[in-house]
């Protein structure tokens, strides 16, 4: 198999999403070819990058827009009621 | 139906709430709502970029969830469904400012398949992937709004918020198929865009 196949199969592999029958051929190829082991890293550390990153900047919500949305809902109970 | 008073609604239960909600106990609601908002709010900051829309998102989707609660079934998790309904709000927002829900903008569609037959340098130790490098955050920020719509919701929710890509492809009705290939456009592009950072003119060197 040519490099190319082995890269959504990688991306499956880091999902632990790989169904067996791949498995050995994969863990075989990474340990002997330097490409795809290099793509593997990468794209792991793309994604652990990203992740950390995105849960970094997690935030509460502002009040001001917390008390906003309340009050557009009490207003939709009201008219529900009518 | 009585309204539950707000010390007891803290102690109860999801399904618990959700029941009574469904009756319109609204004290019920708001708890549902006080439990879910910074999830939504935040995903609303990932998918739209900005705190604007990240507010209006945020209202939409429960005066939406209000109104859409008493043909909740529990057939997914009450955290889904509000994520279904807040995609969903997501890609109405991106279509109104024209951003592309499924189409790749500035990159060549072969570009994914074309990188692996030549070398591929391993920057995963490279001293500069690291979260205190300010550039690399703005570089990751840039590249996930630079994914088309559709490619950014998935990936956000596959691979920031953590969801199955069987939840995935129920929240936003594509295939299972369908989600695992965008998951992986999407962290092909993203990877890609990292590599072009830490070695600059790596591109261009195997171009020739
Ligand atoms: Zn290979």
């Amino acid at each position: 198999m040519k490099c190319e196949k082995y890269l959504e199969l990688i991306s499956m592999y880091l999902d632990k999403e790989l169904d067996r029958i791949f498995l050995d051929d994969l863990e075989e190829h990474l340990s002997l070819c330097e490409n795809c082991m290099a793509f593997f890293k990468t794209m792991k550390k793309t994604i652990t990058l990203s992740r950390t990153y995105y849960h970094m900047k997690c935030c509460k919500v502002p009040k001001s827009v917390s008390t906003h949305m309340f009050y557009h809902l009490r207003i939709i109970y009201k008219k529900e009621k009518i | 139906m009585e309204q539950t008073s707000t010390k007891a609604l803290a102690l109860l239960k999801e399904n618990e709430l959700i029941e009574r909600a469904k009756n319109r106990d609204n004290a019920a609601f708001e708890e549902l709502v006080r439990r879910n908002q910074a999830k939504i709010y935040n995903l609303g900051l990932k998918l739209l970029g900005n705190k604007e829309d990240a507010a209006d998102l945020l209202q939409e989707t429960f005066i939406n969830a209000y109104y859409a609660l008493p043909k909740f079934e529990g057939k997914s998790a009450f955290s889904t469904w509000l994520y279904r309904i807040a995609t969903n709000n997501a890609f109405m927002k991106m279509r109104k400012k024209k951003i592309p829900l499924v189409r790749f903008e500035t990159e060549k569609n072969d570009s994914d398949q074309q990188q692996v037959t030549f070398n591929i340098p391993d920057w995963s130790n490279d001293p500069r992937a690291h979260l205190k490098n300010e550039e690399l955050k703005m570089l990751i920020e840039k590249s996930v709004d630079a994914l088309p719509g559709k490619y950014k919701t998935i990936f956000i929710l596959h691979d920031i918020e953590g969801f199955s890509t069987e939840e995935i492809s129920r929240m936003l009705n594509l295939s299972i198929s369908a989600v695992k290939s965008r998951v992986h456009r999407s962290r092909m592009f993203l990877r890609d865009r990292l590599s072009q950072y830490f070695h600059a003119g790596f591109k261009q060197g195997v171009n020739q």
